[in-house]
């Protein structure tokens, strides 16, 4: 297919406009939780005192929101990117739309008016044993994710369908990964295989949701006495990890589906691309234990799945993905648009996000380093600079797309500002956990402060960046609304 | 449960009203111009009328006097199963008499049924009702009590009719994104009700306290009536989304 083929067509207009509200919905959510998280750091840096009751509330509402924002903006922006090629079901997406919705209320209504501050990862059995939160909050909350899983399981069976149409095997590249010497000139687009991987991780990952939230439920209204606390911890980090996970191989598929145009060259499926992806399926459910080494009561062969799952997880993303993608654009003619500049800096963030998580999941490292500001460094990274840096350069592109209005030169400026604000954001939460700085803590020492007020100008200059890009998005987007509506459908 | 089902108080009035409004809609439907006739519209009006039976004659009725969390079952079975199923059954109704009464009524119900004045008209009557003397004064007086639960489910009759094509005088929401809107603020309005009260540190309505005798155990059973109306209204308006969604 030509790389830099429309993105509205005859037929996706419905879903197009389904997709910038998931885009913008979602990454208002980004917004909204990044200023919660400028929030944390100015009581860190003891410039801004916010009682422990709050802080923990805020903490628990900015993890929540940011990994179900970046997760919607993403599936909002992939069904955009495969629609050019097969059919997806707009009613679909807006059902998924409002179960996530309702189930962001729940946990949102639960924070605020219910103190609920477990942390977003709800460990059992904290969420029914709170001081400062009833019982009935900690049930919303699970409710809350009940819903949300829902929604993942709507969307990601709506994408399944529409990928799959013409035959499963042909969704995955079978015939590529199996045949390998033949030609495949009907090879489907990478972006409707990773469609389809994501897809299938979301839904296997919404079972183990279930055997998390489910129990506890039951435990709640009283039908089962005690749910193992163990089996619970196992389930929620199979759940929660692999979803906060989930997020960078869907936005993936949105570098997959505009870097050629940016690169004027296509993007095939090739042998490494479709083994790659199939792996994906597999590798991603291994790495989630690496947050229980510190458990004694964890048997070893988990721990040791772990540790080995984790860096079998690196190859797909690092050999065929990063690699791949800086193929792509070496040497080619490319259009440096605040998007492709952006999404080039997702690539580097995936990567330096990645070894943090790497080197977290080293069971020797892990035993000094797992409860320190390490691991939101490394999530950070991953996140802030890898996938919503990927989200916003799609959501930049798709406005300016469908408004015809072309990329600012100015903006550019934004982009590396918001590559600058959040490297630096990230590199001084790396700074702190090799400082054994502890993490999850409301109050920090008089000796800790002085990273987070070097890391606050960084937070403030992504406020920029994105208050640049997000008014030039705001200004097109009402336009390029608008264009999907009077699309022939 | 068993008492739940078999302790029923029938009010003369209410039967005969019921009765005869089920008759007549079947009478209306009888002559329903093409054949075969629709059976949604009949089983969803005599499933409204169930429905307002189970909330005002069932022994729902009395304990809601006991307790809040049976009186905001009361208040959900009205507005979130009867409410929508009389509009899904009013079709009949609306195609046979809607023409014979002529323009202004047709404004009228055309300007009464804007999704923005339903809603705004939903979430007025919903929180206006929960207000603590508005509550406490329905639960002192029969008659402000039928007023509260009549307005309830007009105000929410209302409220999801704009999901309904009439065909004539009811306006429409036209697209997936306004009703996914609708849906998701409606839902997000009664839900926040809802989260006040159950996670409110204290017994709002002194009927309750009076009646339970306990400080605690009334805020309980607030915390449980505010979760019933925070999850069941959520769990309503998700499953709207599938029946009135239409990918368009």
């Amino acid at each position: 297919m030509d790389p830099e083929a429309p993105t509205l067509n005859a037929t996706n207009g419905s879903v197009l406009q389904a997709a910038i509200v998931y885009l913008v919905a979602g990454l208002g959510t980004v917004v909204v939780m990044g200023l919660l998280g400028l929030l944390m750091r100015l009581d860190h840096a003891g410039i801004l005192v916010i009682s422990a009751d709050w802080f923990y509330r805020i903490m628990t509402l900015h993890g929540a929101g940011m990994v179900s924002g970046l997760l919607f903006a993403g599936f909002g922006g992939l069904a955009a990117v495969v629609s050019v090629d097969v059919r997806v079901s707009s009613r679909g997406l807006w059902i998924g739309l409002l179960v996530f919705l309702t189930g962001m209320m729940l946990v949102v209504f639960a924070i605020v008016f219910g103190a609920f501050a477990a942390g977003w990862t709800v460990l059992d059995p904290l969420p029914y044993q709170g001081k400062t939160w009833t019982v009935a909050a900690g049930v919303t909350v699970y409710i809350g994710y009940l819903f949300t899983g829902l929604a993942i399981v709507v969307v990601c069976a709506t994408l399944l369908r529409a990928t799959t149409a013409q035959g499963f095997g042909r969704a995955l590249a079978w015939d590529v990964l199996f045949h390998p010497g033949r030609s495949h000139e009907a090879e489907v687009r990478p972006p409707v295989l990773i469609a389809t991987v994501v897809a299938i991780v979301g839904l296997l990952l919404v079972v183990a949701g279930l055997a998390y939230l489910v129990p506890l439920l039951l435990e709640a209204a009283g039908a089962v006495k005690h749910v193992d606390t163990l089996l619970a911890k196992n389930t929620v980090f199979l759940f929660g990890h692999t979803m906060a996970n989930l997020c960078i191989y869907v936005a993936a598929g949105l570098v997959y589906g505009t870097l050629p145009r940016f690169a004027r060259r296509p993007w095939h499926t090739t042998w490494p691309v479709a083994l790659a992806w199939n792996s994906i399926i597999f590798v991603i459910f291994f790495p989630w234990s690496h947050h229980l080494y510190q458990d004694f009561v964890q048997p070893l062969g988990l721990q040791i799945l772990s540790n080995l799952g984790s860096f079998a997880g690196a190859f797909p993303s690092f050999v065929v993905t990063i690699v791949g993608a800086l193929a792509l654009v070496y040497g080619a003619d490319l259009d440096w648009s605040p998007s492709a500049i952006l999404m080039l800096l997702g690539v580097w963030g995936w990567v330096l996000g990645g070894l943090g998580a790497i080197l977290d999941a080293v069971v020797p490292i892990n035993q000094v380093m797992h409860n320190t500001m390490w691991v939101p460094a490394h999530f950070h990274t991953y996140n802030m600079v890898g996938v919503a840096a990927f989200v916003w350069a799609y959501l930049y592109h798709l406005a300016g797309e469908l408004s015809d209005a072309p990329a600012r030169r100015a903006s550019r400026w934004a982009a590396w500002l918001y590559g600058i604000g959040a490297a630096g954001t990230s590199v001084v939460f790396f700074l702190e956990g090799a400082h054994s700085i502890p993490r999850r803590y409301a109050v920090h020492e008089a000796d800790w402060q002085g990273y987070a007020r070097v890391a606050i100008p960084f937070v403030v200059l992504m406020v920029i960046a994105l208050a640049w890009l997000g008014a030039e998005i705001l200004a097109r987007i009402g336009r390029a609304y608008r264009r999907t509506r009077l699309a022939p459908s | 449960m068993v008492a739940l089902v078999t302790g029923w108080q029938w009010h003369p009035l209410l039967g005969a009203t019921l009765l005869a409004s089920g008759l007549g809609h079947a009478a209306v439907w009888w002559r329903w111009p093409e054949r075969p006739r629709p059976l949604v519209p009949l089983m969803a009006w005599w499933g409204g009328l169930l429905a307002v039976a189970i909330a005002a004659c069932s022994r729902l009725d009395p304990l809601s006097d006991a307790r809040l969390s049976a009186h905001m079952v009361q208040h959900e079975v009205l507005t979130f199963a009867a409410a929508p199923l009389l509009v899904v059954g009013m079709r009949p109704v609306t195609l046979a008499l809607l023409p014979r009464l002529g323009s202004p009524v047709a404004r009228w119900g055309h300007a009464l049924t804007r999704p923005r004045v339903t809603w705004v008209l939903a979430a007025v009557t919903l929180w206006v009702w929960h207000w603590p003397a508005f509550y406490d004064c329905a639960l002192a007086h029969p008659v402000v009590h039928d007023v509260e639960h009549a307005t309830l489910l007009t105000a929410y009759a209302l409220y999801w009719s704009p999901f309904v094509a009439f065909g004539y005088a009811v306006a429409a929401l036209r697209t997936d994104a306004a009703r996914t809107l609708y849906l998701a603020t409606g839902g997000t309005q009664s839900g926040l009700l809802g989260a006040l009260l159950a996670f409110k540190g204290t017994a709002v309505y002194p009927h309750y306290v009076g009646v339970i005798a306990s400080g605690e155990l009334a805020l309980r059973d607030q915390q449980l009536a505010g979760l019933i109306m925070l999850v069941s209204g959520a769990a309503v308006f998700v499953a709207a989304a599938p029946l009135t969604l239409r990918g368009k």
